[in-house]
């Protein structure tokens, strides 16, 4: 009786663990598959290379490389901005400092889509911006900002940067203060201990802060679809619109799986760049 | 020459003061202890010396020079922290390197002082090794080839040994005390284990709770003759009996009640200063002989029952009463098979030299 | 001249907070708008307020997506315990796979969704939308709790067990109560990132069941009016209070034990 129990609570620990598991297998991997084979299979022509081949050799290509600047560029501003926003709420702001962290959270509690829609209001031609800048004189005319690429790019930082402070600072956090006091000691000014000490050991937080950011501005929809007015066109939209309205699915799971390949080689090359950083750090 | 130098120097922590106007000089070339109980300010003077705290009021002077205003990294001065603050994403080499390093020194001449230091602290084999693999000792080690290869004027050790069992510990304190005969560096050790400063100190300062210096001087200086009962009492063990100091046609004698009269030795200085006045004696458990029988000879006799017997291996310590007042005597164990024996529950008797006893107006 | 300069950092970080802040504090200004042409003033109002609390279709969309994100966070917790506390230290390879949702940009994820679903004949409804949801309520709870749970003295279980208590009572009242910070920050995750998702939603939900993103989106579309804005100062009001009465209960606790 007691060897059955104990095989039974045995075997137990490997039933707690499976409906993870089985989540992750069934609606993760599974759905990649079918991703994968859809792009493959054309209905009625079985096995088929043709929609790699559309849009390899498309203007598709150039969707994929404008996403890819525009998250780029999204992910290193915000990179570049929230390390001191960290630095400062980690070392600096004592008192401030549980204020600051909750501040930081609060915008999440407002829904991402009135987030952007709230941008209308301040970008557009006689939105809160204009209006400011006329009162003032600065421009005689008002600024056209809606529908343009620099109201994509504002959007997706204002609305990325909390994703990127939040795992910066969270590292800053775990940073041992007294290896600072010993790198003065050795005779580095706070330029060099900035480089060769505190930014090597909160790398781990800045590279989980870039892919983060990388991974969600690159696909993302409602932002490019709300701010540029559906013109110019980004994976995200491409995307969906290949899946609800053109309903062309194996060209759409090819694009797909094209980009998610661009993207995994992007993050891949910036890893081995930030690893870079990291050994000249030496 | 001094190598460091603090006047009217005082440091406060909001509203509390932890260090009050104080003076003291650190002889250069020699091996410093700084020694007093927790938290009574030892290691904020090491803090001031290194540049991580700034005085509120007074001057800290290194080899004359007046760098109360310089920042830490233009100091040369280097520390040894307490819990060695090693770079974790750097190996050995690279944490010794680097403050060479940020100087510029070229890699060849990098290359052949790291290697020639850390040989000196046995360390040449775990050169590239990672911290996370090195034991809490050799960490150590590496904190201090860190700060020595960089030659500094003085250097600072807090604690550096309060990680390490007893054994690594008295190891260390030999390495330490030969390495700062080969520098000729001076050091700076800060500790609150009198063992560790008896032991590797040229000079030493204790500190009291209040952060003020009771007492500088050789290590033989201050256990011999302390001048307070908290030095006594602080560094080693000893018997402290309350009573007055009174001349007798030009002897001088100290009369415990209930005790008796023994006889001191008391320069002039010490006589006007607590003559009349209650002082106090102190003698070490280790300065008096304790026998079954009478003995003759000595100027100081007490008797004593044995209440109790601690063994320490090498020495026997032996608690006595007498007139409700508690003496504590160590006595080497000389012997493997002790003739006549003392057990809990005799009755003794106590002698002292009266050259032996201190005493001390506080 | 040296005081200007440290004023350099807290200065730029006030402006971060500014913009970061800037589209929330518009919105609720304008929740307060009287005209209804959203671009021109028309003095302060609570009749958008009103109407929010008028209008049914809103509260059904809340309760759909207040439905979804609670079983989405209760599942994901469930299973993650489960997990972590089962594998230990075993995880050890395989925690940070988990995050692999939440790295892949979410379309990706939705279009493979629509596939698993269309396939296997599920219906498209709120169902779909939990499972879709707690995948990436997984993403953190796995991760964070794994780290957590490494943190703790494992000589706690060990005494619980000394002094008498069972495996069941051990997790209960040594192994949870350590794990209640994670807990707490995983879950507050996982509902958010639930209750604020828009492109899985999009794909997912199916016609009958819309969520407040959706519907938010169907209105940005047709014509907005500022109950939008009220809508969100509101859910904004909710939230806060519910942080302030958070803090404020663990401090009334913290004085009466």
């Amino acid at each position: 009786m007691r060897r059955i129990k104990q095989a039974f609570l045995y075997r137990l620990t490997y039933f707690l663990a499976t409906p993870a598991f089985l989540w992750e297998i069934v609606f993760l991997c599974i759905p990649f598959l079918f991703i994968m084979s859809a792009s493959v299979y054309l209905q009625g022509r079985g096995f088929s290379l043709a929609a790699y081949k559309l849009i390899l050799t498309g203007a598709h290509m150039r969707i994929i490389v404008r996403s890819l600047v525009l998250a780029l560029f999204t992910a290193f501003c915000c990179l570049v901005v929230a390390y001191p926003v960290a630095y400062f709420i980690a070392f600096r702001a004592r008192s401030w400092k549980n204020a600051l962290v909750l501040l930081l959270t609060l915008p999440f509690w407002v829904n991402f889509l009135v987030h952007v829609y709230a941008w209308f209001f301040i970008l557009e031609r006689n939105g809160i911006f204009n209006k400011i800048l006329l009162a003032l004189g600065i421009i005689s005319e008002p600024l056209h900002m809606m529908n343009t690429l620099f109201a994509v790019a504002i959007v997706m930082f204002q609305v990325y940067l909390p994703f990127m402070i939040l795992p910066v600072y969270l590292f800053f956090e775990k940073f041992d203060t007294r290896l600072l006091e010993a790198s003065l000691d050795l005779g580095a000014s706070w330029r060099q201990t900035f480089w060769r000490v505190l930014v090597p050991l909160t790398m781990a937080g800045a590279q989980l802060g870039f892919f983060l950011v990388l991974g969600m501005s690159f696909g993302d929809y409602v932002t490019p679809q709300l701010m540029s007015g559906g013109k110019t066109l980004f994976v995200g939209t491409v995307i969906s619109d290949y899946f609800i309205i053109n309903r062309s699915f194996s060209l759409g799971s090819a694009f797909t799986c094209i980009s998610a390949v661009v993207l995994i080689g992007l993050m891949a090359i910036s890893l081995g760049l930030f690893k870079l950083v990291a050994k000249g750090a030496k | 020459m001094d190598a460091i130098r603090f006047e009217h120097v005082t440091k406060r922590y909001g509203t509390e003061e932890i260090i009050t106007d104080l003076n003291l000089a650190i002889p250069a070339g020699k091996f410093f202890a700084l020694l007093g109980p927790s938290g009574c300010g030892k290691t904020t003077i090491l803090r001031l010396i290194g540049g991580f705290e700034h005085v509120d009021s007074g001057k800290i002077f290194l080899d004359n020079v007046d760098v109360t205003d310089v920042p830490i990294n233009q100091r040369r001065v280097n520390t040894v922290f307490q819990y060695y603050a090693l770079f974790p994403h750097l190996n050995v080499f690279d944490n010794v390197a680097y403050g060479l390093r940020i100087k510029g020194v070229p890699l060849p001449e990098i290359k052949h002082k790291v290697i020639q230091v850390l040989a000196k602290v046995h360390l040449e084999k775990q050169v590239s090794k990672k911290i996370e693999q090195l034991s809490g000792g050799q960490q150590q080690r590496v904190a201090l080839a860190r700060a020595i290869v960089n030659e500094p004027k003085v250097l600072l050790l807090d604690e550096p040994l309060a990680a390490l069992d007893r054994n690594l510990k008295e190891q260390m304190l030999v390495e330490l005390i030969e390495l700062q005969y080969e520098l000729k560096t001076t050091f700076v050790y800060v500790t609150h284990d009198q063992t560790e400063a008896l032991a590797v100190a040229d000079q030493m300062a204790i500190m009291n709770d209040d952060g003020e210096i009771e007492q500088v001087g050789t290590p033989k200086e201050i256990y011999e003759f302390p001048v307070s009962s908290f030095v006594a009492q602080f560094v080693g063990k000893t018997n402290l009996f309350k009573g007055v100091l009174r001349e007798h046609c030009g002897d001088f004698c100290f009369c415990v009640e209930g005790l008796g009269d023994f006889g001191v030795v008391i320069d002039s200085a010490k006589m006007t200063a607590c003559e009349g006045k209650e002082a106090l004696l102190s003698i070490r458990p280790e300065k008096i002989e304790i026998n079954k029988e009478e003995q003759l000879g000595f100027a100081n006799h007490v008797c004593a029952r044995v209440d109790g017997m601690i063994y320490h291996g090498r020495s026997t310590e032996y608690l006595l009463i007498v007139n409700g007042r508690r003496i504590t005597v160590f006595e080497q164990n000389e012997e493997h098979f002790a003739r006549d024996a003392i057990v809990e529950g005799d009755t003794v008797h106590l002698y002292w030299q009266k050259e032996n006893a201190v005493v001390m107006e506080r | 001249m040296r005081f200007l300069r440290r004023l350099r950092l807290p200065l730029f970080v006030s402006g971060v907070y500014a913009l970061l802040y800037l589209p929330i504090v518009v919105l609720i200004i304008f929740s307060f708008n009287g005209s209804t042409d959203s671009h021109t003033w028309g003095g302060w109002t609570l009749r958008w307020f009103a109407e929010l609390f008028r209008t049914p279709e809103i509260w059904v969309v809340v309760k759909h997506s207040l439905i979804v994100a609670f079983s989405a966070m209760a599942l994901s917790l469930v299973f993650g315990v489960m997990i972590v506390c089962s594998l230990k230290e075993r995880l050890d390879r395989f925690a940070s796979l988990f995050y692999i949702p939440i790295l892949v940009p979410e379309i990706i994820l939705a279009v493979g969704f629509l596939y698993l679903f269309s396939f296997l004949k599920v219906p498209l409804g709120l169902q779909t939308l939990i499972v879709a949801h707690t995948l990436l309520g997984l993403a953190f709870s796995v991760p964070l709790l794994h780290a957590r749970l490494a943190e703790m003295n494992a000589y706690s279980v060990e005494a619980s067990l000394d002094l008498g208590a069972t495996k069941w009572q051990t997790f209960l009242y040594v192994v949870l109560p350590f794990l209640r910070p994670a807990l707490v920050s995983v879950g507050s995750l996982a509902w958010i990132l639930s209750f604020d998702d828009f492109l899985i939603a999009f794909f997912c939900a199916g016609s009958s069941s819309q969520t407040l993103p959706l519907y938010i989106y169907s209105r940005v579309h047709v014509g907005v009016t500022p109950v939008i804005n009220a809508l969100s100062t509101f859910t904004l009001l909710v939230s806060c209070s519910l942080v302030i009465l958070y803090s404020v209960l663990r401090v009334r606790l913290k004085e009466i034990i």
